[in-house]
């Protein structure tokens, strides 16, 4: 295996993941999570719960990078086609668009432009989140709500581990997993040295225009990237 | 065409308090003593008798202003429960 391929794979997937840990779906269910059962719950069960949401996420990240590799080998003989290449790219710089103008309600706050049906749906759920199975089940909701925007965003990074062999593949898909999860394991321990929701919240608040940014600012150097080194260079 | 839904919230000061004992336990701090607590409980009762309909969005905002007073971590969480996600 070339280096300069080791090299730019783990360019797509470094860029790839961290463009999925700048949604907000996840921190947003995970805060959600968190205030409902600490208003019901001691401490010890709210940190299982929280514990048990993030391997929820963690589970349905690696098993969909999985399986779409495994889809991709089936359907492509693991090498997407140029024309696929060029719809995924368009799709990620029309997300960079979406993130940056109809990612959140409005201007002010961290809502998101979800169905409504869903986001009750999600509410109810971490409400009644209860035993940690259904922590897990949110963890592996919140992936699937969000899986409009990452879908993309993992099918790159998949055709990006295909060119690697079966050992690098499984610690590339590792590594975007422990990538994408990063926000969510900073906000356990945020909360673990004794932040609060409101501070948290706060927070998310401030810097609202300038995760939209970074959002943004992924997508596109993502899409520029792969044109560089896919379209034009013509593959790894 | 189709009817929006704007569901009307029965505010009691039964609702009120359970809110405000809850938010206080989220953010690790002191419940706020009785004084405090009633007149938050009459003020938004009697705002919210004045109004038809009380949507929730309404009453988070009416609860947090007059929390605010108070503890602006606390209001502004208020404001903020139903608008993480």
């Amino acid at each position: 295996m070339e280096v300069q391929t080791l090299l730019l794979t783990f360019g797509v997937i470094i860029l790839s993941a961290l463009a999925q840990s700048s949604m907000q779906l996840s921190t947003g269910v995970f805060l959600l999570l968190y205030r409902e059962s600490a208003g019901r719950y001691l401490k010890k069960k709210t940190k299982n719960l929280l514990s048990n949401y993030i391997v929820g996420y963690i589970f349905l990240t690696s098993l969909l990078l999985t399986s779409i590799c495994y889809a991709l080998m089936m359907l492509f003989g693991g090498n997407l086609t140029i024309l696929c290449l060029t719809i995924l790219i368009c799709l990620i710089f029309s997300l960079a668009i979406c993130v940056w103008f109809f990612y959140y309600k409005t201007n002010r706050s961290t809502e998101l432009w979800l169905p409504k049906s869903i986001i009750r749906y999600i509410r109810k759920r971490a409400a009644n989140s209860s035993s940690n199975i259904e922590a897990f089940s949110l963890g592996v909701l919140s992936v699937v709500a969000e899986l409009p925007f990452i879908l993309a965003l993992m099918l790159v990074s998949a055709d990006s581990f295909l060119k690697l062999p079966a050992l690098w593949q499984i610690v590339m898909i590792l590594t975007y997993t422990a990538i994408s999860v990063m926000p969510l394991v900073v906000l356990k321990l945020s909360i673990r040295h004794g932040k609060t929701a409101a501070e948290i919240q706060k927070w998310r608040l401030d810097n609202l225009d300038f995760t939209k940014l970074i959002s943004s600012i992924l997508f596109i150097t993502l899409g520029l990237f792969l044109i560089a080194f896919k379209l034009v260079a013509g593959g790894f | 065409m189709r009817k929006k839904n704007s569901e009307n919230l029965p505010v009691t000061d039964k609702l009120i308090k359970k809110i405000l004992k809850t938010e206080c336990k989220i953010e690790n701090i002191p419940e706020l003593d009785t004084q405090t607590v009633e007149f938050i409980v009459k003020k938004v009762v009697s705002w919210a008798e004045k109004k038809t309909i009380v949507t929730q969005s309404e009453f988070d905002k009416k609860l947090a202003n007059e929390v605010k007073k108070f503890n602006t971590d606390l209001g502004f969480m208020i404001e903020q429960r139903n608008k993480l996600v």
